[in-house]
C-alpha cells in the first residue's frame, strides 16, 4: 500500500513519524514553529509535538547548527532545518570543523546524531515557476560537505527517497547532511509506501534499465534524465539512469556494474561543474572501471558562473537541452 | 554540592597548575615540544572554573586554563599535566570514559560556543539542575559565533556561564585596538545578562566569583558572563615573537595570581615560607619525575607512517559512528 504525496509533504510526514517513534527527535530551526518553516515543509509539527520537541531560534546559524551540534552530543536527535541551503555559508564553521570532526577528535567518544536539512537548488522539473532565486538562493553545494569527512550526505530525487531518507538519516549515528531540491517541493508527486518505510543509506537506485549508456543523476536531474530516457528510447537508444541518492557513503559498486555494461558515461547535477560530485564519480570510475568505458566521461552540470536570478537561471543551469546535447557526444564518440 | 575550599587548598591548586605550565612552557620554548599556547598567570580562572562545578556539570575549556580546569576537577594529577603537555594522554573523555563532562575548544576561536549553548539547551529541556561553563579569550570574544551564543542564552535564558579570559591582547592585537567598549562585561547588557569583571590577579576572589555564578545558574538565575581581568606573561605561542615593549611584558609580569595568593597566606599567618618552599620541592620532583617518564615513554614510541595502507573500513571508523558501509568492508586505498 502507499499513499500519494508532494516531495515537501514526505518531508513533513517523515518528521512526524521519527518524532512520534522517539521522543529524542527534535526540530530545529527558524520559522519552525506555527508558521511551518520558510517553504511549508513542517507545518503542523509544532501543534502536535509543542515548544519542547520544536526548538525555534533567532536568525543565528552558527548558534543554532552548533546548539544541535550540543543536543545531540547530549543524546539528542535534532533536526536542523536550514531555510535555504545558501544559508548554510555564514555557519559551515559549525558543519566543517565541528559536527564532521565530533567523533573522530574526541576518539569516539562522542557522537553527532544530528540531520541538518539544506534545500538546495532552483526548479528544473519544468513544471510551474522554472529557473531560479537568484545567486544566493539557488545554489547547490552538496560537494563542499562530501570533502570534510565525517558527514553522511544524502540526496534524494522523489518523494519516497524524501521520506525514506530522512528516516535513516534521522537513525544514523553520525550526522547526516540532508540536500533537499526546493525546486521539487510541489513539482516531484509520488507514491510513498505506507508504514515504516526506511531507505538504506548507502544504496544507489537504478531509476531506469538500459544499455546503451548510463546517466548518474542527481537531485532533480533524475527526472529529467528518465525524459531524455523516454525521448531516446523513441530513436530505439537505450539509457540507464542511476540516481547515487547517497553521496557519502558512495554506493560505487552499483555505478560500476552499469558503466561496465554501458561502456558509456554521463553524469549530470545542479551543482557548478569545477569541483562538484560529478568529478569524483568520474574519478571513481576512472579508477575502477577504465578498461569498460568506449568513451570518455561527460560531466554535465551547472556552467561555472553564479547563477542568475529568474527564467536566466536556466542559461546556466542543467537541463533537458544540456543533458540531451552532452548524451549524443558521448554517443556518438 | 561542591565542598568549599580554604585558601590554602586553592593554593597547592594553582601552585601546582603553575609548575606544570612552567616546565611544558620552557621545553617548548628550548624546542623540545611542538609551539605551545602558554597557561601562565592564567591559573586562578581554571582552578576557580574546576573547583566551582558538580561532577554532573560541563566546562566547555580553553588552550590556556584548560589544564588548571582539569586539574582542580581532579581529572589530572600533576604527573598527568606533564604527561598531557607531551601529548601522551588520550582525549580527556576518553581518559575518564562517562565522567567529568569536558568539552574541546576546536581550535577556531569561538567555534566551540555553540556546542555548549546546545548542551545547556539539553540540561535545560530535561530540567536537570547542571550548569555548563564556557571559557574562551578577549581576542574570540569579537567572533560573531559569540555573539550568536550570547543572544541565544539570554533569550532562551539557558544555564550557560561565559567566561572571558581577558589578558589584554589577542595574539599580537591589543584590547583597545579590538573593542571601543571600556569592559567586556558592558556587552552583557546587549544581551540581557547579567555581567561582572573579576581581578584574575586575586585567585580567591576568582574563586568567589565563579562559586557564586555557578549558584546563581544553578538556582535558575539564567546565564552570566564573567571577565576575568588577567595578564600575559609571555608571547601569544612559544614559536612567535610578541610585539610588547618590555616594560608592557614586565608591567604584565608583576600581575601573578600565584605569588599574590601566597603572600596573603603568608602575610595573615596561615602559611610560611619554609612550608612553601618545601611544597614547591615536592611539586618540583613531581614534575621532574613526570619529565623523566614522558621523555622515555616518547622514546619508545613509534612514529606513524605514511605507507597509505591504512584499509577503509578502519578510515571509516575513525570518522563515524554509524556501520562501516558494506561496499568498504574488506576494501583497500
Amino acid at each position: 500500500m502507499s499513499t500519494k504525496m508532494s516531495y515537501i509533504e514526505a518531508i513533513r510526514e517523515a518528521h512526524i513519524q521519527e518524532m512520534q517513534r522517539d521522543e529524542s527527535v527534535l526540530l530545529m530551526g527558524i520559522d519552525v514553529g506555527p508558521l511551518g518553516g520558510l517553504f511549508g515543509a513542517t507545518t503542523g509539527i509544532f501543534d502536535k509535538f509543542g515548544s519542547e520537541r520544536v526548538l525555534e531560534f533567532p536568525i543565528s546559524e552558527t548558534g543554532y547548527i552548533g546548539s544541535g551540534i550540543g543536543l545531540a552530543i547530549e543524546g539528542f536527535r535534532p533536526i536542523i532545518e536550514i531555510q535555504m541551503a545558501d544559508f548554510v555559508t555564514v555557519a559551515l564553521d559549525q558543519v566543517m570543523t565541528v559536527m564532521s570532526k565530533e567523533y573522530a577528535v574526541t576518539g569516539g567518544a562522542n557522537r553527532v546524531p544530528a540531520v541538518l536539512r539544506l534545500p538546495f537548488g532552483a526548479n528544473l522539473t519544468g513544471q510551474g515557476y522554472m529557473g531560479g532565486a537568484g545567486p544566493a538562493h539557488s545554489q547547490s553545494h552538496e560537494a563542499w560537505f562530501c570533502h570534510s569527512p565525517g558527514l553522511v550526505v544524502v540526496m534524494p530525487s522523489n518523494p519516497a527517497d524524501a521520506l525514506g531518507l530522512l528516516k535513516a538519516a534521522v537513525r544514523s549515528d553520525d550526522p547526516v547532511v540532508y540536500m533537499e531540491q526546493k525546486g521539487m517541493y510541489r513539482t516531484s508527486i509520488g507514491d510513498v509506501p505506507d508504514g515504516d518505510h526506511v531507505v538504506e543509506i548507502g544504496q544507489a537506485a537504478v531509476a531506469r534499465e538500459g544499455s546503451d549508456i548510463t546517466v548518474v543523476a542527481m537531485g532533480a536531474m533524475v527526472q529529467v534524465a528518465l525524459q531524455l530516457a523516454d525521448n531516446l528510447a523513441l530513436e530505439g537508444i537505450s539509457v540507464e539512469v542511476v540516481d547515487p541518492r547517497t553521496l557519502v557513503p558512495l554506493d560505487e559498486e552499483t555505478i560500476l556494474v552499469s558503466v561496465r555494461k554501458t561502456g558509456r558515461l554521463v553524469i549530470t547535477h545542479e551543482a557548478h561543474r569545477t569541483g562538484g560530485f560529478g568529478a569524483e564519480i568520474a574519478a571513481v570510475v576512472a579508477e575502477k572501471a577504465h578498461g569498460s568505458l568506449q568513451a570518455p566521461v561527460k560531466r554535465c552540470a551547472a556552467r561555472d558562473v553564479a547563477i542568475p536570478a529568474g527564467d536566466a537561471a536556466l542559461r546556466v543551469l542543467p537541463g533537458l537541452g544540456s543533458l540531451t546535447t552532452t548524451v549524443r557526444e558521448v554517443l556518438a564518440f | 554540592m561542591t565542598k568549599a575550599l580554604s585558601p590554602l587548598e586553592i593554593y597547592r591548586l594553582v601552585l601546582a597548575s603553575r609548575l606544570s605550565e612552567q616546565r611544558i612552557t620552557e621545553l617548548s620554548k628550548a624546542g623540545e615540544l611542538p609551539g605551545h599556547h602558554s597557561g601562565l598567570n592564567h591559573e586562578s580562572v581554571g582552578i576557580a572554573v574546576g573547583s566551582s562545578v558538580d561532577f554532573d556539570d560541563c566546562v566547555q575549556t580553553s588552550y590556556r586554563s584548560g589544564a588548571a580546569v582539569m586539574h582542580a576537577r581532579g581529572g589530572l594529577t600533576l604527573r598527568e599535566l606533564i604527561l598531557q603537555g607531551f601529548g601522551l594522554l588520550p582525549g580527556i573523555r576518553a581518559q575518564h570514559p562517562g565522567g567529568a563532562r569536558i568539552l574541546r575548544s576546536t581550535g577556531i576561536l569561538g567555534g566551540q560556543v555553540p556546542t555548549a549553548v546546545g548542551v545547556a539547551l539539553s540540561y535545560q529541556l530535561r530540567r536537570k539542575p547542571n550548569v555548563v561553563i564556557s571559557v574562551f579569550g578577549d581576542g574570540a570574544s569579537n567572533e560573531g559565533a559569540i555573539h550568536e551564543c550570547m543572544n541565544i542564552a539570554g533569550v532562551k535564558r539557558l544555564p550557560l556561564i561565559f567566561v572571558v579570559e581577558n589578558n589584554g591582547i589577542a595574539l599580537s592585537t591589543r584590547g583597545s585596538d579590538s573593542t571601543a567598549a571600556k569592559t567586556l562585561a558592558d556587552r552583557g547588557a546587549g544581551y540581557g545578562i547579567p555581567a561582572v569583571t573579576v581581578d584574575g590577579g586575586d585567585a580567591m576572589a576568582t574563586y568567589a566569583a565563579m562559586t557564586a555564578a555557578v549558584a546563581r545558574t544553578r538556582s535558575g538565575g539564567g546565564p552570566q558572563i564573567i571577565e576575568m581581568k588577567l595578564t600575559r606573561p609571555g608571547e601569544h605561542a612559544s614559536v612567535i615573537p610578541d610585539v610588547r615593549s618590555e616594560q608592557e611584558v614586565s608591567d604584565a609580569r608583576l600581575v601573578d595570581a600565584v605569588a599574590n595568593l601566597r603572600n596573603t597566606l603568608i602575610n595573615s599567618g596561615t602559611w610560611d615560607a619554609e612550608s612553601d618552599a618545601s611544597l614547591i620541592k615536592e611539586f618540583t620532583e613531581i614534575v621532574d619525575a613526570a619529565v623523566d617518564e614522558a621523555r622515555q615513554r616518547k622514546a619508545n614510541l613509534k612514529p606513524p607512517t605514511d605507507d597509505g595502507l591504512l584499509p577503509e573500513a578502519q578510515v571509516w571508523r575513525m570518522a563515524h559512528a554509524s556501520d562501516v558501509p558494506a561496499a568498504l568492508q574488506g576494501a583497500s586505498r
